[in-house]
């Protein structure tokens, strides 16, 4: 597989959070979610590649080189938007734009001010007066302008509306069409990546639980909804998280097939999970379900 | 148009030069009169006292030096930064290139402001003033050379707000070893006979010493050499704390 991002068993201790043997890899040209709940290690993993925090072991490699110790070479072919987009607040934009632009080989300014145009960002104006949202098209349009191979997203639909999202994901999609840029899209706004990931990888408490190309986790993930009755401590094992409510059970299965059969003759229904449906239910295990009054969904 | 350039030119004297440009842009005319003017309002008071207006020219070297670094850390901003592909050993030559350029911007507006205010408030020290002198000039400038010894490693490993706090400590801590050590040597009889320790009494007097012994042309070249010496040790340590940092 020819992977423009790979890691290997990479950890990262802190304390009251570690990050245990992370590996995937991004094959070149593909958008990949990142997706968790909060804490789960999706920024300290963005922050790994960009070399702002280094593993205490394991091996990252972008384009084939070490993130570490070829970091500059590395972060030249990378276009990024942090979490918290942060320029110089007291500049106006264009300046930020042409002080920081040229520190990329590849810096197209001209890009640069048609993608601001396109965004709705006005130049003249001071980053400290940019709402988030407005920070947050900066930041993608400062990522867009110098040409990088691999865009690396850390929540970056946080704060857009959703029109403008949208939009957003429309152009990564045809970015991605081009054939030279891979993205690694983090959120926690899963509908997002419904419609825009290739892969999903998805962390929990540090740990992977799974990377998997999209079609993948929806074929293999299902929603198994039934009577109370039926959750009996032989069933809870099929599930891999349980809500309960007045109503019955939802609960997320990875093996329809062998939920059927051990269901089977009973009054269940099964439905596709979404990726939150993935993220809300996983670890959701039976007795520590969260009980619901009412309706379970 | 493209603006293309190479990677390794971002990473040698192309990244120096870059953040230089950025260091500028951040120092917008508004941080630069605001500054001037505290220096000056400052300078009114402390150029009758040539200790105190002595001190005031290191301190405004000193503010050059890190006036940018503080604005970074109080916005933020160093994650961004260092994800640009710039190498953190250009930072740290970059940051020290900035101290010397503004440790001689400094030297000439407090010289001149000096020799602009003296006459017309009348300090009432020797005349010439310690900082007006050769001896001055160069204690002035080994101060800061060491000031930026002390400093840069402890900024580049914790950051601005704990490297300041460490710093003040280990300053504090050098300033009691070297008072209690002076008292020593002047001898119990003499309890109080060491006076404040300041740069002019630490380093002036040893230049001092030095120009009277070897000459003022051995002087400057011992001078360079000693602050070459610091700034050296600076970009060494600081190069190897700041690899370990994490944003």
């Amino acid at each position: 597989m020819d992977a423009v991002l790979e890691l290997r068993n990479v950890c990262k201790t802190y304390e009251g959070f570690d990050l245990r043997d992370v590996s995937f890899a991004l094959p070149h040209g593909y958008i990949m979610g990142l997706i968790g709940p909060n804490g789960a290690g999706k920024t300290t993993l963005i922050k790994m590649i960009l070399n702002l925090v280094r593993p205490d072991s394991g091996d990252i490699r972008v384009f084939g080189l070490d993130a570490a110790e070829q970091g500059a070479s590395v972060r030249a072919r990378i276009g990024f938007v942090h979490e918290q987009p942060t320029f110089y607040e007291g500049l106006p934009a264009h300046r930020v734009a042409t002080t920081v632009g040229p520190f990329y080989p590849a810096w197209d300014e001209a890009e640069f001010t048609a993608l601001a145009r396109e965004f709705g960002l006005p130049l003249r104006r001071k980053l400290k007066t940019y709402s988030h949202g407005m920070r947050t098209r900066f930041s993608l349009a400062m990522a867009l302008a110098h040409g990088a191979e691999l865009l690396l997203l850390d929540e970056p639909s946080s704060g857009l509306d959703p029109v403008f999202r949208r939009d957003i994901l429309g152009r990564l999609s045809a970015i991605i069409a081009g054939g030279n840029t891979s993205v690694l899209f983090s959120s926690h706004l899963t509908s997002d990546l419904d419609r825009v990931a290739d892969y999903i990888t998805f962390l929990r408490d540090g740990r992977l639980e799974f990377t998997l190309t999209k079609d993948e986790v929806l074929e293999r993930y299902a929603l198994v909804k039934g009577d109370m009755s039926l959750l009996t401590a032989e069933n809870r094992r099929l599930f891999a998280g349980i809500v309960t409510g007045e109503f019955g059970f939802v609960a997320l299965t990875t093996n329809v097939e062998q939920a059927r059969t051990a269901l089977e003759g009973q009054a269940i229904v099964v439905d596709r999970a979404t990726l939150e449906d993935v993220v809300y239910f996983t670890g959701r295990t039976g007795e520590g379900g969260l009980r619901l009054n009412g309706n379970t969904r | 148009m493209a603006t293309r350039g190479d990677s390794a030119g971002m990473n040698g004297g192309g990244g120096v030069l870059l953040l230089l440009r950025k260091d500028w842009s951040i120092f917008t005319l508004r941080h630069r009169i605001f500054v001037l003017t505290v220096f000056l309002m400052a300078a009114l008071q402390a150029v009758v006292v040539d200790e105190a207006y002595f001190l005031l020219g290191v301190a405004l070297a000193a503010a050059l030096a890190v006036y940018v670094p503080v604005i970074e850390w109080y916005q933020g901003t160093d994650p961004m930064l260092h994800s640009l592909p710039v190498k953190r050993g250009t930072v740290v030559a970059a940051r020290h290139v900035v101290t010397i350029l503004g440790m001689a911007t400094a030297g000439i507006v407090w010289n001149t402001t000096g020799r602009i205010l003296r006459p017309i408030l009348g300090g009432g020290g020797s005349d010439p003033a310690f900082w007006m002198t050769l001896e001055g000039g160069l204690t002035y400038s080994l101060a800061v050379a060491i000031l930026a010894l002390l400093f840069f490693p402890l900024y580049f490993r914790f950051g601005m707000g704990r490297g300041i706090a460490a710093f003040a400590v280990m300053t504090l801590v050098l300033l009691a070893v070297g008072y209690g050590t002076a008292q020593l040597a002047a001898g119990p009889a003499a309890p109080g006979a060491v006076g404040l320790i300041t740069p002019s009494s630490v380093i002036g007097s040893r230049v001092d010493t030095l120009l009277a012994s070897v000459g003022p042309a051995a002087t400057v070249t011992v001078t360079l050499a000693g602050m070459a010496g610091a700034f050296g040790i600076s970009i060494g340590l600081s190069r190897r704390w700041f690899a370990t940092r994490e944003f």
